[in-house]
């Protein structure tokens, strides 16, 4: 527990050092400050999963009530188990790693102090939301990181395009939040209680199987309502389709950001949200067929577009895109290890190559077009070999990282019986490694394409240079110490309680066909890294251009992203801004309601304009009116 | 203590008589109501300290026969659901009187007292326990905030100031209805006249379902402009806009809490049998009012607007949750009368300080002066957060009991109400991109950042915010007890029903 709380309090205090003191006083100290917050919290991380692994300790316990909602309550709790133990891993290594990049990244900008107070801000909400014990908690963190996200995103808030970035972000993943909010009410008329004991109890959970729900009129499977709307929330953090817009735009942050946030960790929440409460996923079936939907779809429209895009930080974008897809594909076939597994592992790689893309930046004068760069190979040696080990630890070549978990994932969705997503997922991972090393090739190897950019280029310093080979040892590393023999790797004993065993273990495949398929994933990964070779290094530029021009349509609505930003403006943004301007504010609100309030005005003072002639102020007017009256009076008395 | 209802009452109106007195410079009368103001705060804490939570009824309570002819007393008491109305109030007057001293500069001195003189009607209004006492304070506090509008306010001061009068004075005129329609039949059936309230509130099970219907309808009506709720609202943007800067934070902080006030204090109890028959077409109605104000706001070109629009939204949430009629819905819509207080006056000092130094409110003459002001900045996007209702900040809990209370009462509108949530991030967050993000506007560049007495008057709203956030049981443990007493009510009239 003191450990648990230390996690958070390394950041906390770093955060409020930093954002009271850090413009006028700390200054360039900043990244000290919060380099020993975050470093607290990955010591403790280290001890905690030391404890958790060789002792089997779990953490349940209460810090205080937070709320009392009525007969609900729920408590400000900390939950350390395997699950959460190996979440902190990934999030102060890779936080650690990034704070210690940014000290060179950052150097020099003006917000240097501010940055790093909104990365304390960052990796406490991302440790609130992996440590909570409750769903409260677990919402909480899920709030404050979409609020560090905003804030990173919006660094640079002078720009336009980051403004609208940081807000496109936090908008789409309110909308998911609106269904998570929705699942936690459902959670809560379920389970009378927020906490994950009282959620996941087997029994509980058992009772209300078959119970359904009606809402505005229409029966549905309460779990599977509860599921969906959680699963929403999930869509939008973890940029799934169709809330995937928001993430790619999210590279106008700067680059460190998009390699912890945007890579690494925060977009991971939705994975680590199902996989958390895969007790309830695995009883809801429609819900379970939506999250393998939404994960095929979601990694095979990333990879796709991956494909065309000339930005670097986009290209690496849309692979996080597709990854994610992987991971909540896995979660929807009940393989919950896996797709932590591969959490775990993309962490290392996407966030190394996220950073080495943030070298390259430096070196390129924040140029991110690969069609200027290329032949980097031998002013940047580190980033180069660092990039590579990235490039084909995402591909899937044994022994990295990426192969591990990927396959198993593979192998998970084939034996659970879900073909087509796995034929999918299959072709994504020859995609992915075609357009990986397509970016790679472009990049580093060939001749340089704007010779004044590339004279210039210049490895990084030190403090850059030391965290990508860190995590290029790790990407190298991890996958085969976790993931040892596939499919009942380390990873697979330590998690495997509480990510309890579903449906796809149950039909357990041959030896020969675990091979075969293993051999697939291999043979399909080496194809796309040949294809590469052969498009942007044998015949380049010929073969790319020949092709774009026999595809060019296909080509054009890949480059633009499927057209998704200009359909939801079309459906959405616009509609929604006319209905509320011109109807309900300039109709209804100033011609119908304020027409009526005015002419209750009006009357009187019509009224009183009418009586104000016969108020002349002179006495012959008055004196006559009250004769003519006397007269009418008295005929009238006598006439009836 | 035994007088300190009383005290809290009538020392603003004793230290307005004082300064109308002996003061004739604008200068030491500003400072001399900042004093009182201060002092009246001071006098309210001891009235927290000494609240018993456990106590479920009127604490403090004063009584004494006013005109014994018809029934009218001097009564006072206070309990959990006013107790943190009285603290707000005496805490957003104090801010607002400090958040005045260069904005104001003409009439000074009329203008304190106005605000002293306020001060005691809104504080009388949520003590008072006779409905004639109430309707004194409840008309009294109009006429200075009618002043405040009309006098200090800006250009179209005048039609907002009368268009505020109408409504307002519509919804007095209802409620007066209402007032004496209960004073009699509660005194034909009982023999009694009174306008005691919580006599009245007694024998509610001797009044006819369709006398209570039509008794809930005007009063409900009355409250409504207050709060207000659609089709209503249209006062609400005009009077902000023109109201100076203490204007709109005393409006929007408090006066328009004294309609829910209202629904709490007299609709759910006196006509409970009418409540619980009306309570889906008030969820209907909150519902419009959260999704409608939210859209509203949206496309709004005046900051001050986009505010005022806000808050029909939010207090749409208070009157979900008041009518979802448990102990969850409740809490929260009480709690969440004192977030808004305290968001949105914070919010309306912000643009108000802003105001004084770009002289617009028009959010296109804005663009990135958070370049300019970084801790302007800063403040202001924290209270942007809380009103978009982020955890760890005060909104956020109340949404939240407000919800739980609303699905368990009626769950489709609760889900419906929910959508609020991706609103109201847009139509702040917008409207905080196109003020304090993108390009730097180049008038703005030598912009002053906030001085010290400007964050001062912020800073204590900014630590209640997070208290409130991480800590609501400091909050909520006063209206447990009055609350479960009222719940308890309104359910053995449900069961009685059935």
């Amino acid at each position: 527990m003191i450990f648990a709380v230390l996690t958070l309090l390394g950041p906390l205090v770093a955060f409020l050092i930093n954002g009271l003191f850090g413009r006028r006083y700390i200054k360039n100290a900043a990244p000290a400050v919060a380099i020993a917050g975050v470093g607290v919290s990955f010591v403790c991380a280290l001890i905690l999963f030391y404890l958790v692994s060789t002792q089997g300790l779990t953490v349940d316990g209460t810090l205080y009530t937070w709320v009392i909602a009525g007969k609900l309550e729920v408590p400000f709790g900390i939950l350390v188990d395997p699950l959460s133990s190996i979440m902190l891993i990934v999030v102060t290594t890779i936080s650690l790693m990034v704070h210690i990049y940014s000290m060179g990244y950052m150097h020099g900008d003006k917000g240097y102090w501010r940055f790093f107070t909104y990365l304390s801000v960052f990796t406490l909400s991302m440790l609130v939301l992996v440590l909570g014990n409750n769903f409260m908690m677990l919402f909480v963190g899920w709030e404050l990181v979409g609020l560090s996200s905003y804030l990173l995103i919006g660094f640079w808030f002078f720009k336009k395009s980051a403004a609208d970035a940081c807000k496109k972000a936090f908008v789409m993943n309110r909308i998911g939040d609106f269904g998570f909010y929705v699942g936690l009410l459902l959670v809560i008329f379920t389970f009378r209680s927020l906490n994950y004991s009282d959620a996941f109890n087997a029994e509980a959970i058992h009772h209300i199987k078959e119970v359904t729900y009606t809402v505005f009129g229409m029966e549905f499977s309460l779990i599977d309502l509860m599921t969906f709307g959680l699963f929403c929330g999930a869509m939008g953090k973890s940029a799934q389709f169709p809330l995937h817009t928001w993430l790619p735009d999210a590279m106008e942050g700067p680059t460190p950001v998009s390699a912890l946030i945007h890579a690494a960790t925060m977009v991971t929440a939705g994975v680590y949200m199902v996989a958390r409460c895969n007790a309830l996923f695995a009883e809801a079936h429609m819900t379970s067929s939506f999250v393998i939907f939404a994960g095929t779809m979601t990694a095979f429209l990333g990879a796709s577009i991956g494909l065309t895009q000339y930005d670097l930080k986009r290209i690496l974008a849309y692979s996080t895109v597709s990854q994610l897809g992987y991971m909540i594909m896995a979660t929807g076939v009940g393989a919950y290890v896996s797709a932590i597994f591969h959490l775990f592992t993309h962490a290392m790689f996407k966030g190394l190559l996220f950073l080495c893309s943030g070298s390259v930046m430096h070196a390129m004068h924040d140029n991110l077009d690969v069609r200027v760069m290329g032949g980097l190979k031998k002013k940047m040696p580190v980033t180069r070999w660092t990039y590579l080990i990235g490039c084909i630890a995402i591909a899937g070549i044994p022994p990295l990282a990426g192969f591990w978990s990927k396959d198993e994932i593979l192998a998970f969705t084939f034996a659970g019986g879900h073909t087509i997503s796995w034929g999918i997922a299959t072709a994504v991972a020859g995609m992915t490694a075609f357009y990986m090393f397509r970016s790679y090739f472009l990049v580093f190897e060939g001749e340089p394409r704007d010779h004044h950019l590339h004279d210039h280029a210049h490895e990084s310093p030190w403090t850059m240079a030391g965290p990508l080979v860190f995590l290029a040892i790790l990407s190298v590393l991890v996958g085969m110490v976790f993931g040892y023999p596939l499919e009942a790797g380390y990873i697979h004993k330590f998690l495997g309680p509480v990510l309890t065993p579903a449906h796809a273990h149950e039909h357990h495949m041959s030896h020969a066909t675990a091979q075969a398929l293993m051999i697939l994933s291999i043979v399909i990964a080496v194809a796309g890294i040949t294809v590469a070779y052969l498009f942007y290094v044998k015949f380049y530029p010929v073969l790319p251009e020949k092709t774009v021009k026999t595809f060019k349509p296909v080509h054009k609505f890949l480059l633009n992203k499927w057209y998704f930003d200009e359909l939801y403006d079309f459906l959405f943004v616009h509609p929604i801004v006319m209905l509320s301007n011109v109807v309900l504010w300039r109709a209804i609100d100033v011609n119908v309601i304020d027409f009526i309030v005015n002419a209750f005005g009006r009357v009187p003072m019509w009224f009183g304009g009418v009586i104000r002639y016969v108020q002349t102020g002179r006495i012959q007017t008055y004196i006559l009116t009250m004769v003519v009256g006397v007269i009418a009076l008295v005929a009238l008395f006598y006439t009836v | 203590m035994q007088h300190i209802l009383s005290l809290l009452i009538f020392f603003p109106l004793a230290a307005a008589l004082f300064i109308l007195i002996f003061f004739r410079k604008g200068k030491s009368s500003m400072w001399a109501a900042f004093i009182a103001s201060v002092i009246e705060f001071i006098i309210s804490i001891p009235l927290m300290a000494n609240f018993d939570k456990n106590e479920a009824g009127m604490q403090f309570v004063e009584k004494a026969w006013w005109i014994k002819s018809i029934g009218v007393q001097y009564f006072l008491g206070v309990d959990g659901i006013s107790i943190l109305m009285i603290f707000l109030t005496t805490l957003l007057t104090m801010i607002a009187i400090l958040g005045s001293f260069t904005y104001i500069q003409k009439r000074q001195k009329e203008f304190y007292i106005a605000m002293l003189v306020l001060e005691t009607g809104m504080i009388g209004t949520f003590l008072a326990l006779d409905f004639f006492l109430f309707y004194i304070f409840w008309e009294a506090m109009l006429i200075p905030m009618y002043l405040i509008i009309g006098v200090w306010g800006g250009k179209r001061r005048v039609y907002a100031a009368v268009k505020f009068f109408i409504y307002t004075l519509a919804g007095s005129v209802l409620m007066m209805l209402a007032i004496i329609a209960l004073y009699y039949t509660h005194g034909q059936i009982t023999g009694n006249y009174t306008f005691d309230i919580l006599k009245i509130t007694e024998q509610y099970g001797m009044y006819g379902k369709g006398f209570q219907m039509i008794v809930f309808a005007v009063f409900f009506l009355g409250f409504a402009i207050k709060v207000p709720m659609f089709p209503v609202h249209t006062w609400l943007p005009d009077a902000h806009v023109e109201a100076p800067t203490a204007g709109s934070v005393i409006l929007a902080g408090v006066l328009l809490k004294m309609g829910t006030y209202g629904m709490l204090r007299f609709c759910l109890p006196m006509t409970p049998y009418a409540a619980i028959k009306l309570m889906p077409a008030v969820a209907v109605l909150s519902v419009i009012a959260i999704i409608y104000g939210a859209l509203v706001a949206m496309v709004q070109k005046d900051i001050k607007k986009l505010v005022a629009y806000s808050s029909v939204s939010h207090m749409g949430f208070v009157t979900l949750g008041i009518y979802a009629l448990n102990q969850a819905g409740i809490e929260g819509g009480i709690l969440q009368m004192f977030n808004h207080g305290i968001i949105t006056g914070a919010l309306f000092l912000l643009i108000g300080l802003i105001y004084e130094r770009t002289h617009t409110r028009e959010i296109a003459d804005y663009g990135g002066i958070a370049a300019s002001v970084p801790v302007y900045a800063t403040i202001f996007l924290i209270f942007t957060m809380a009103s978009i209702g982020l955890p760890s900040m005060g909104a956020f809990i109340g949404e939240f009991l407000v919800l739980v209370g609303a699905f368990e009462a009626f769950s489709d509108w609760a889900i419906l109400a929910a959508i609020g949530v991706i609103f109201s991030a847009v139509y702040m967050l917008w409207m905080f991109q196109r003020v304090l993000y993108q390009s730097l506007n180049k008038r703005w560049e030598n912009l002053a950042d906030m001085n010290l007495r400007e964050v001062i008057y912020i800073f204590p709203l900014l630590i209640i915010v997070f208290w409130v956030g991480m800590y609501p049981e400091t909050f909520q443990s006063y209206m447990h007890a009055s609350v479960a007493k009222l719940v308890e009510h309104m359910n053995t009239v449900a069961v009685a029903m059935q």
